[in-house]
């Protein structure tokens, strides 16, 4: 601010202006425009340069920007989403010792916590639990032949009656369906302590099951797969 | 420098002829934009009370969702996007409409000539606003966000835009000036962007929608700029104004006012993609969004520093008008909310962020803390002058900026508070590749944050209401002809007024 | 700045500018995107992986593979009509409808999807509701995840399947009737668990704009491989 402003407009806020009732007698007149009479000038403009930090921000900016562009715009290829790999392509690196019990936790954190819930034990009369239960430490095939198809009807767990359904998963492959039951059947977090389902069980109970339509009921599993089997 | 920059000579001797001759141009331009310039604030406040109503409706439903759940009309959905269109295009268009209008005629020195064309185009698109937002409650809404009014009001909306528009453009072309203030740039330009958005948006998405992401990439173009290129150049140019219109001090520097509108209007309009990060978008779009959206700080910090050097100095008398009260609130929160923004706009920030109530936050701080609170203050200094009354309560004015400040303050802290955590939960993969947090979990955390933003949003519609009753009781008060008048200030005047 | 037609020019450049890039440029790039097959082959039938460059550096997506099932498929009737009742219900706005890739977020630790989604998913929607918030959880592979009937309980009351959720009930897609005397329980009848049993006698069916929506969110689903797109594992 160059210094005549600064007299001019004085920082303790009292413009030396006073023009309010100066001129015009008139009490009416002066009530019309009583709102403009005390207004200040129209706004205008000094002409300050830019501060030098602001030049070295903006410059500073633009460099930053050039190298973003140059990096992650992939020559504006429409197929390119994925801004960390060279292509999007998976890098494939053969095949992977699977620990069962991970795989398992994770699958069931995928797509069975919404009901089972994360510590298996279901919702009162709405789901049944996982930890404890007798259909889950019996028969493995029981429990594959479920996953694969679906539940529905009445059903009864540790002297428990449900009426409800589970949503088919035969879309999870064998080893996903292997590991999941594994780690419901084994889990100290259930404090369940049963042995592992492997993923030959799995696809013989799709291969067995494979004219199953529907969901199953528990009279149509008791009768093929009994819990005791 | 300008013939209209005040010299010494006008300070001195203020009844200078070149003075009093503007003023008696003022005030033709004034009265002339007294009917519609009441009516676009009447129907905004009318608009306010009912976004904050809709407001009130989904705070409720976020901590009791079977709440009016079995009426159809009311579901959440619904209510949220009759919330959001009634604010934008009922409340913050219309207070646009008003203060933009005046500034520009004022500035321009041009009065409004036919003022029936331009009350046609407020009524209808007022029509226009309510029928969308009855189209959107009886379940004509389109799914995509910031375009829920129904196809059938467009028509309606982008003539009665076009009647209310053209002024701006009249007023500009007949300046009876020859320098060129930059609140002018910014509103002209406002009123020129709009349009041009809005039909392209309306007919790659309602009337001919694109195929497949292109309509989300229009979508974000189109809404982010809705704040961008009409609501931000509306209120900076509000600001621009105000500030040394009411301090009576230059504004610091004209090279930097260029600059930053300059860089403002080539920058914010990319920055809209960044909505769409880690999407299913090509990642060269997104990028080039990002670019944008950080460069943007080039524009704020401009801005800033512009009106914090003609600010400096004057804060006590600043403290004393209500106009500037709440506009320098804006601007200081026009800066917080924008390098905020940019931020946002980083891919690693954007990861806790996304899809969170740190977004919806980001949302009120820019439209509420900056743009809304400026608008108060120019409806503040304008409603005066085209009245010719003064507010009748000092106090409602008070309650109305501690409220609504304090309160959208809570708000945003609430809401990105939350949202930063509740990204952070969402984020965390544990070594086994599980989730750390369940879904379950989240939703929980939330429940006590859900009721802090409710009480800010009380704290909000206390300030409305004190807004309202006194726009209410200044209309209708019975006026005082023969004393003069005193201007409504926040604290104990000194010799001088400055309202 | 005195001239209008400059100052105009000026503000119709800037706008014009991000309108080519983000609008007119995507929609070139993005417009002719079509279903594809998993895999892409060569003028010869051999296998390609994505996107790959002949030897004129040019980019080539290749070929479809004969015999096989593109994807993404057209929807049935009943779910483009449940695509109208999401849209009405404004499901948007707290349920998005896109995976991110591993690495960025968590959605397929979260079992949200196997894969990125990318934009050859949406070429055949009506309306892309890609969504920005995620208040519930995403909805790009529910179909995957909840049968019919887990929909429709959730639906009449979230809090049947899920105690803790904040989403709104949508009892008004439903209606409950007296069991006929005649004809029996419906076929189309819900079971409600637990205490949410109505009164002896009475059932609770889905209203047609009801089996529309589960019809649409049952066809959620991102299951098959895209050559721009490959599973994680």
């Amino acid at each position: 601010m160059s210094d005549d402003i600064r007299k001019q407009y004085p920082p303790d806020g009292n413009p030396r202006e006073t023009f309010e009732g100066n001129r015009f007698e008139d009490a009416r007149m002066q009530r019309v425009h009583d709102q403009l009479m005390r207004e200040r000038p129209e706004p205008s403009e000094n002409f300050a340069p830019l501060p030098l930090a602001l030049t070295v921000l903006v410059m500073f900016l633009c460099v930053w920007a050039g190298l973003y562009l140059a990096k992650y715009t992939f020559e504006f290829d429409p197929f390119h989403y994925n801004e960390d790999r060279a292509a999007n392509a998976v890098a494939d690196e053969g095949p992977k010792e699977v620990d069962m019990m991970a795989l398992g936790k994770r699958t069931f954190s995928q797509n069975c916590v919404a009901c089972h819930q994360q510590d298996g034990q279901g919702q009162p009369g709405v789901y049944p639990p996982l930890a404890g239960s007798e259909w889950v430490q019996g028969n493995p095939k029981r429990l594959i032949a479920i996953v694969l198809h679906g539940l529905a009807g009445e059903v009864h767990v540790n002297g428990e009656t449900y009426n409800n359904a589970m949503t088919p998963f035969g879309r999870l492959r064998d080893q996903q369906i292997a590991a999941v039951l594994t780690y419901v059947r084994s889990t100290p977090d259930f404090g369940n302590e049963s042995d592992p389902v492997t993923e030959d069980m799995v696809a013989e109970v799709r291969d067995e099951t494979s004219d199953q339509s529907e969901q199953w009921s528990q009279d149509q599993l008791d009768e093929l797969y009994p819990i005791d089997g | 420098m300008s013939s209209q920059s005040p010299t010494l000579l006008d300070s001195l001797s203020p009844t200078a002829e070149r003075q009093e001759a503007l003023r008696a141009r003022l005030s033709e331009v004034d009265r002339s934009m007294r009917t519609p310039g009441t009516f676009f604030v009447v129907a905004a406040v009318l608009w306010l009370m009912v976004g904050t109503l809709f407001a009130l409706l989904t705070a409720i439903k976020f901590t009791n969702p079977s709440f009016l759940g079995h009426t159809e009309i009311f579901t959440f959905g619904r209510v949220r996007s009759a919330h959001l269109n009634s604010v934008i295009y009922g409340w913050a268009t219309n207070a646009g409409f008003a203060v933009g209008l005046w500034i520009m005629a004022r500035l321009c020195r041009t009065r409004v000539r036919h003022t029936r064309i331009l009350m046609a185009g407020a009524v209808f698109w007022n029509l226009g606003v309510i029928g969308g937002i009855i189209g959107i409650l009886k379940g004509d809404m389109v799914a995509v966000e910031w375009l829920e009014m129904p196809g059938y009001v467009t028509p309606l909306l982008a003539i009665s835009f076009a009647l209310i528009g053209v002024w701006a453009i009249i007023a500009f072309r007949w300046r009876q000036t020859d320098h060129v203030y930059v609140s002018q740039w910014y509103i002209l330009a406002a009123f020129f962007w709009l349009p041009w958005l809005y039909t392209t948006a309306q007919i790659l998405l309602v009337f001919e929608p694109a195929k497949g992401v292109v309509q989300s990439l229009t979508n974000w173009w189109f809404a982010h700029n809705v704040l961008g290129l009409w609501l931000t150049p509306l209120g900076l140019g509000t600001a621009y104004y105000l500030i040394p219109k009411v301090l009576g001090r230059p504004i610091y520097s004209y090279y930097l006012s260029v600059y930053g509108f300059w860089t403002l209007a080539l920058f914010y309009n990319w920055a809209g993609v960044h909505h769409l990060i880690g999407g299913p978008v090509p990642a060269w779009v997104i990028s080039a969004g990002t670019v944008a959206s950080v460069m943007m700080v080039i524009p704020v910090v401009v801005v800033a520093v512009n009106h914090h050097m003609t600010v400096v100095g004057l804060h006590r008398q600043g403290w004393r008008s209500p106009t500037i009260r709440f506009i320098v609130f804006g601007a200081i929160n026009y800066t917080i909310v924008s390098l905020i923004g940019s931020a946002m706009a980083l891919r690693d920030v954007n990861l806790s962020t996304h899809f969170t109530d740190f977004t919806v936050g980001h949302a009120h701080h820019g439209l509420y803390a900056f743009y809304t609170m400026i608008m108060f203050g120019g409806m503040y200094y304008m409603l005066p002058r085209l009245l010719n009354r003064e507010w009748p309560s000092a106090f409602l004015i008070k309650t109305h900026f501690w409220m609504t400040a304090l309160g959208i303050l809570l708000m945003v802290n609430v809401l990105q508070i939350c949202g930063w955590i509740v990204g952070e939960m969402m984020n965390q993969v544990t070594q086994d590749g599980t989730v750390a947090y369940t879904f379950q979990q989240i939703v929980e955390f939330r429940v006590p944050w859900h009721w802090l933003r409710s009480v800010s949003g009380f704290m909000i519609t206390i300030g409305h209401f004190a807004f309202f009753i006194n726009v209410v009781w200044m209309l209708f008060r019975p006026s005082k002809a023969d004393q003069p008048s005193q201007p409504t200030l926040l604290t104990r005047p000194t010799a001088e007024a400055n309202a | 700045m005195r001239s209008l037609p400059l100052l105009f020019l000026g503000i119709f450049f800037t706008l014009a500018f991000s309108w080519t890039g983000i609008v007119l440029v995507s929609n070139v790039q993005l417009r002719d995107l079509d279903p594809a097959t998993s895999t892409l082959v060569n003028d010869v039938q051999e296998p390609i992986s994505g996107v790959t460059y002949d030897k004129n550096g040019a980019e080539m997506m290749g070929n479809n593979m004969s015999g096989d099932v593109v994807h993404p498929q057209v929807k049935s009737g009943s779910a483009l009509r449940g695509q109208e009742v999401y849209e009405q219900m404004g499901c948007l706005y707290c349920h998005s409808q896109q995976v991110r890739r591993a690495g960025y977020g968590s959605d397929i630790a979260r079992g949200w999807g196997q894969r990125q989604s990318v934009a050859r998913d949406y070429v055949l929607e009506d309306r892309v509701m890609l969504g920005t918030m995620r208040t519930g959880p995403d909805l790009a592979n529910v179909g995957l995840r909840y049968d019919a009937n887990w929909q429709f309980q959730h639906l009449y009351n979230p809090k049947i399947t899920s105690p803790y959720s904040i989403m709104p009930p949508y009892g008004f897609l439903f209606e409950k009737q007296k069991i006929s005397d005649v004809t029996g329980p419906s076929d189309d009848a819900i079971t409600l668990p637990g205490d949410w049993a109505l009164d002896e006698g009475y059932e609770l069916v889905p209203t047609q704009r009801a089996r529309d929506l589960v019809a649409y969110l049952l066809s959620l689903r991102q299951d098959y491989e895209l050559p721009e797109a490959k599973f994680e594992q």
